[in-house]
């Protein structure tokens, strides 16, 4: 058993192969035996490190997800049951667990959450997504001129 | 100026409006719809005079509520802008703390490319007039504009 100390200062314990879910700690396990040291993951808090432990222990076995190279490819939004359950029940962290999913290097944690908040978007008006994400219009004059004539060429192609 | 001393001008605003909206003295029109209805029509001149004199009458105060109602309305209309102009400050100060802005730009990049691929209404365009921030990512990269669809 390993043990992960997220920023605010709580222990989490679990085994090489759910660790190794996360490209980043399997780097790190490569170097270290000795399983006595905590590993300090500054970036993460707990309440996001408990989740991303959660989603790493129900996929551990799971084959790695392989890097896709090609970057024209095209990627729909499917997601398995338990994953949206798992997703969907943690969606006031989303942004956070991403974030942790990037910063630990888990493809499939990251992949899901991009997958998630592509399919809040979805069906979504310009307004409707300011009001989602709490964005503000902040467009300047210069670039609501613009967005006028592309809104003009669009409608008339 | 504190929130008790806004909470007692408004007491105080709504008590003006209804002591004017009570100053305002009403005829009960049924008599004159009845006569209407019935299809009277008023005959003599003394009759027909003594129906424009109070008309007149009727349309001079008429005349003055309108003004007040306008002057009413200006100072509302004034209030609620100021008051927008609070939310705007609200919304901008929330939408600097708000979590989609801190995403590191790839994985944001991610999201819009997953969101293009399954979206078929111009989704890139829609994506590009979100924020200043959003447009600046998308219109650097010419990859997701790549499936923009031309009906």
């Amino acid at each position: 058993m390993f043990t992960l100390l997220s920023e605010d200062g709580i222990s989490f314990q679990a085994e090489r192969d759910v660790l190794e879910r996360s490209v980043l700690l399997k780097n790190m396990l490569e170097d270290v035996q000795d399983s006595s040291n905590s590993i300090p993951l500054p970036n993460v808090a707990s309440a996001v490190l408990e989740k991303v432990l959660h989603f790493c222990e129900h996929h551990r076995g799971d084959p790695l997800p392989v890097p896709e190279e090609d970057e024209t490819r095209m990627r729909k939004i499917v997601i398995e049951d338990w994953d949206y359950d798992f997703i969907s029940a943690n969606c006031d962290i989303v942004f956070e667990i991403i974030m942790a999913a990037n910063y630990l290097d888990i493809k499939d944690l990251l992949d899901l959450g991009c997958k998630y908040v592509a399919s809040l978007i979805k069906g979504k008006s310009t307004e409707q997504i300011r009001e989602l994400f709490h964005i503000v219009n902040d467009l300047t004059p210069e670039e609501e001129e613009k967005i006028k004539k592309e809104n003009q060429w669009a409608e008339a192609v | 100026m504190t929130a008790a001393s806004s909470s007692e001008l408004c007491n105080n605003a709504v008590a003006c409006v209804d002591a004017l909206a009570s100053k305002i003295t009403v005829q009960d029109s049924q008599p004159t719809l009845h006569r209407l209805q019935v299809g009277d029509i008023p005959g003599s001149s003394t009759g027909s005079f003594g129906i424009a004199t109070f008309l007149e009458d009727m349309q001079d105060q008429l005349a003055k509520w309108h003004e007040i109602t306008d002057r009413i309305e200006d100072a509302f209309q004034r209030l609620k802008k100021k008051r927008d102009a609070l939310k705007r400050t609200v919304d901008v100060t929330i939408a600097l703390l708000s979590p989609v802005r801190r995403l590191p730009e790839d994985v944001l990049v991610e999201i819009f490319s997953i969101y293009i691929d399954n979206c078929i209404s111009c989704p890139t365009m829609r994506l590009s007039q979100i924020c200043s921030f959003w447009r600046k990512i998308i219109l650097r990269r010419p990859r997701l504009w790549a499936s923009l669809a031309v009906k």
